[in-house]
């Protein structure tokens, strides 16, 4: 009867979400956040757009520090994280964007070029007038955008962007941020556990492990020192010995009818049509490693 | 015994909402008390025809307090919003006991815990101010007390099941929901008794079952009926017990062929 | 400023045009509102129905009262209202995030979102109300006395509105109280009785609901001509008070919030 004793006795727990970051970020860049689940990207983030106080330490964004929350700071940021969605779902997208318009007390002229901007880069034209809940999801996402980024700002803080999406979704979200900051040279800063979000789209990747920077660098040689392998994960339809397995590239796990190989990066198309050939193989990915591995990699290594 | 089984773990689904329970519980006194302040200062220059006395008023109101805890149902939002709009119906389809007997079951805890709370409070308030009233009834009357709470409980159960299932043919149920709430309130005698309604009401109320789930048993509890009186209203409650209950079948019946045929 | 109102007018449209959007949901509401307001309205005259007076009021006062009650409320519902009802759901499901980015006040975008077009009636309702008890009360009113009753009703309003937002404020630290609502409107209940009903009671019952007892009462009591300016001086502070004691507590609360992580 766990619930009768919570009746009377609740317990909690402190956590320290993120402990000791320090960075720096120019104008224009386009920064990745990247760290496993629960590693203090959310916190940080909000730090930065003013939602969270931090206990200790100093936050400085455009000049402005956000926790004040002033008005003209919120003007100039735009934060847009997950599914939290502010559209009116009963009316056209463009109704909300009307009333973001008046909050943020944007121009006409302003406001009918940003407008005609964002429909073009998302190709929405004609959905403006369409009511919201009958709009698919991923119509619905860019219409969200459009409501997030109608005032223009000059900070764009996005909190896991391509999460929950499909391939297809995925890689349009990624061409618009791309696309976003090379038209409006903004300046935008993304958290993502997928890797290929940061491969994508940020030349400097900053990465976050509980609550501390492991790394902040360019982009490239992170890759290039660490994300040096892929991962091979077969189902066999028949046992195979894990020796036989080895000559293919590193064997990482087998648990029969599962094995786990680890190839050069390079390689890997060779090793799957090796394997595909010598071996009798019901089912074969080609996977990124985890960003886990690649974290775990940069850790345990004392130099770049 | 699978019953005290589904009891145990209904009970556990009441302390989950403690908090809830405990708002709603606080802001069901509020229009009582009001009531029994209004009288306090109206009643002696006015004698109203329903109340002899100051402590009639506060048995009045107090019991109907306790007893409402104990007998007034809730389940036809649940069935209408958990069961029929979101589905949960299936899952009680599946089993081999009939829907209404698990609704039963649950709304009996749900019961249990709202009278004991309304009664702990109604004991803090006595403790309080002092013994407000008194009650006292012979032993014949405390059996037929206790019958009468039990027809008040299935007629009112039976009711609120039917409106419930009406949610498989309707759009807006919160309509619905509201309507018979407010039909509620003022038939079960939460405003004022029955007896002190101008005539045309109390005819209407004759033929609905709502008096015969709480305003009848309050009064009984008072000790203000004959047992002439006291056997009719038993008998009354017999009675609509019975056509609910055919009522009941016959759109449960319907009811689930539409439920399960082309799907809500 | 006038950037404030131009975003209200534009909430305003907003809740017109979603209103529309459904006219079947419209009549239900309509139905649902009207219903509530003739309960309202109702029970206490079958409360008083074998009353002649009590109070110190005459049962056409009380039922005047009642009807003030209903005109005051109906505003309410209209203006604020529902914005209540969502706050929970606001707070609860991450979505006050998304208010404290606007750059503009948390509390008035929390207070005006949502805009009751459908609660008119009942102001309406309320109003026709007033009207056919006056007669039997034969009140012949001035242009003076209306005004006096607009500045004092208003005031009534702006105090019921702040004790509401003070209280939904302990969303933010008990987020699961989503019938916190329920529980105000119950109390707010108490606003349509005569203030002398609660004389005799316990004292600190008495204190806690006296801002609630004035909010009615005084508007009426101009309204019947029994002006006592010692007591609209009172509303008048009490409600500019209460006012400003919401907006603090809402900031503390708002700290809260962001100290700790959602």
């Amino acid at each position: 009867m766990g619930s009768l004793r919570s009746l009377i006795h609740r317990k909690y727990q402190t956590v320290k979400a993120v402990d000791d970051i320090s960075f720096e970020i120019a104008e224009g860049e386009l920064v990745g956040f990247i760290g496993p689940n629960g590693a203090g990207k959310t916190t940080t983030l909000k730090c930065l757009s003013g939602l969270l106080y931090p206990t200790s330490g100093s936050v400085s964004v455009l000049g402005f520090t956000p926790f004040d929350r002033k008005n003209a700071y919120l003007k100039q940021i735009a934060l847009v994280m997950g599914q939290k969605n502010q559209l009116w779902w009963d009316l056209p997208a463009q109704e909300t964007f009307l009333l973001n318009k008046e909050i943020y007390e944007i121009e006409d002229v302003q406001y009918k070029k940003t407008l005609r901007d964002l429909v073009e880069l998302l190709d929405v034209e004609a959905l403006l007038k369409v009511q919201v809940r009958k709009l698919s999801l991923g119509e619905r996402m860019k219409m969200e955008l459009i409501a997030a980024l109608i005032h223009s700002p000059k900070v764009l803080f996005l909190d896991e962007p391509t999460i929950g999406l499909d391939v297809v979704m995925q890689k349009n979200m990624r061409d618009f941020i791309k696309s976003y900051n090379e038209l409006k040279k903004s300046t935008i800063l993304l958290t993502s556990h997928y890797m290929e979000d940061v491969r994508q789209l940020a030349s400097r990747v900053i990465i976050i492990d509980h609550g501390r920077i492991i790394y902040d660098g360019k982009l490239d040689s992170l890759v290039k020192k660490f994300a040096k392998h892929k991962v091979l994960s077969v189902i066999l339809d028949e046992y195979v010995t894990p020796d036989k397995l080895k000559t293919v590239g590193e064997l990482v796990e087998y648990n029969f009818p599962k094995a786990v190989i680890r190839v050069p990066r390079g390689a890997s198309n060779v090793a799957a049509a090796q394997l595909l050939q010598k071996f009798p193989v019901d089912d074969l990915n080609i996977e990124e490693p985890d960003i886990e591995d690649i974290i775990r990699d940069v850790f345990t290594k004392t130099s770049f | 015994m699978r019953y005290i089984r589904l009891l145990i773990l209904y009970a556990q689904d009441v302390i989950e909402y403690r908090s809830l329970a405990v708002v709603w519980f606080f802001a069901s006194l509020i229009n009582p008390l009001l009531f029994l302040f209004f009288w306090k200062g109206a009643i002696a220059d006015n004698n109203p025809t329903g109340f002899s006395s100051v402590s009639d008023v506060y048995s009045y109101y107090f019991l109907f307090l306790i007893l409402s805890g104990f007998l007034m149902v809730h389940i036809e939002h649940e069935v209408a919003y958990w069961d029929i709009k979101e589905g949960g119906l299936t899952k009680y389809i599946l089993k081999p006991l009939p829907y209404i007997t698990s609704k039963f079951f649950l709304e009996v805890t749900w019961r249990i815990a709202m009278g004991l709370i309304a009664l702990a409070a109604t004991m803090i308030l006595i403790m309080l101010f002092g013994q407000l009233f008194t009650i006292s009834l012979t032993p014949v009357q405390i059996i037929l007390v206790i019958l009468t709470s039990l027809l008040a409980l299935m007629v009112s159960f039976v009711f609120k099941m039917i409106i419930g299932l009406t949610a498989l043919w309707v759009v807006d149920f919160e309509g619905i929901e509201q309507f018979v709430f407010m039909l509620t309130l003022l038939f079960s005698g939460f405003v004022v008794p029955l007896d002190m309604f101008p005539q045309y009401l109390r005819t209407i109320a004759t033929f609905l079952p709502i008096p015969y789930t709480i305003y009848y048993p309050v009064r009984m509890f008072q000790g203000k009926l004959t047992l002439e009186q006291s056997l009719s209203v038993i008998g009354i409650q017999i009675l609509w017990l019975f056509i609910l209950s055919i009522g009941y079948k016959a759109i449960w019946n319907r009811g689930v062929k539409r439920f399960t045929g082309v799907g809500l | 400023m006038k950037r404030y109102l131009r975003v209200y007018i534009k909430l305003i449209y907003l809740n017109a045009a979603a209103l529309i959007v459904y006219p079947a949901n419209f009549y239900n509401s309509l139905l649902a509102s009207l219903g509530w307001g003739f309960f309202s309205l109702y029970s206490v005259v079958l409360l008083t129905a074998q009353t002649k007076g009590a109070f110190g009021w005459s049962r056409e006062e009380i039922l005047l009262l009642n009807g003030v009650y209903g005109i005051i409320i109906g505003i309410f519902h209209t203006v604020f209202s529902r914005n209540f009802g969502r706050f929970s759901k606001v707070v609860h499901r991450g979505q006050l995030d998304s208010v404290l980015m606007k750059p503009i006040d948390s509390q008035y975008l929390l207070s005006l979102w949502e805009f009751g077009w459908v609660s008119i009636s009942r102001v309406l309702m309320a109003l026709g109300y007033v009207v056919i008890v006056s007669r039997s009360l034969a009140i012949q009113t001035k242009l003076v006395d209306v005004f006096l009753f607009l500045i004092v009703g208003v005031c009534g309003i702006l105090l019921l509105y702040s004790m509401w937002y003070i209280v939904i404020t302990f969303t933010i630290w008990f987020t699961r109280l989503s019938n916190l609502v329920d529980l105000m409107f119950n109390i707010t209940g108490i606003a349509r009785y005569p203030r002398s009903m609660f004389a005799q009671s316990a004292g600190f019952a008495f204190w806690f609901l006296f801002p609630l007892l004035l909010i009615i009462n005084i508007p009426t009591k101009v309204y019947l001509r029994r002006i006592d300016l010692g007591e609209i001086v009172l509303l008048i502070s009490i409600a500019i008070l209460f006012f400003f004691v919401s907006r603090v507590f809402w900031k503390f609360a708002l700290r809260h919030y962001t100290s700790a992580s959602s």
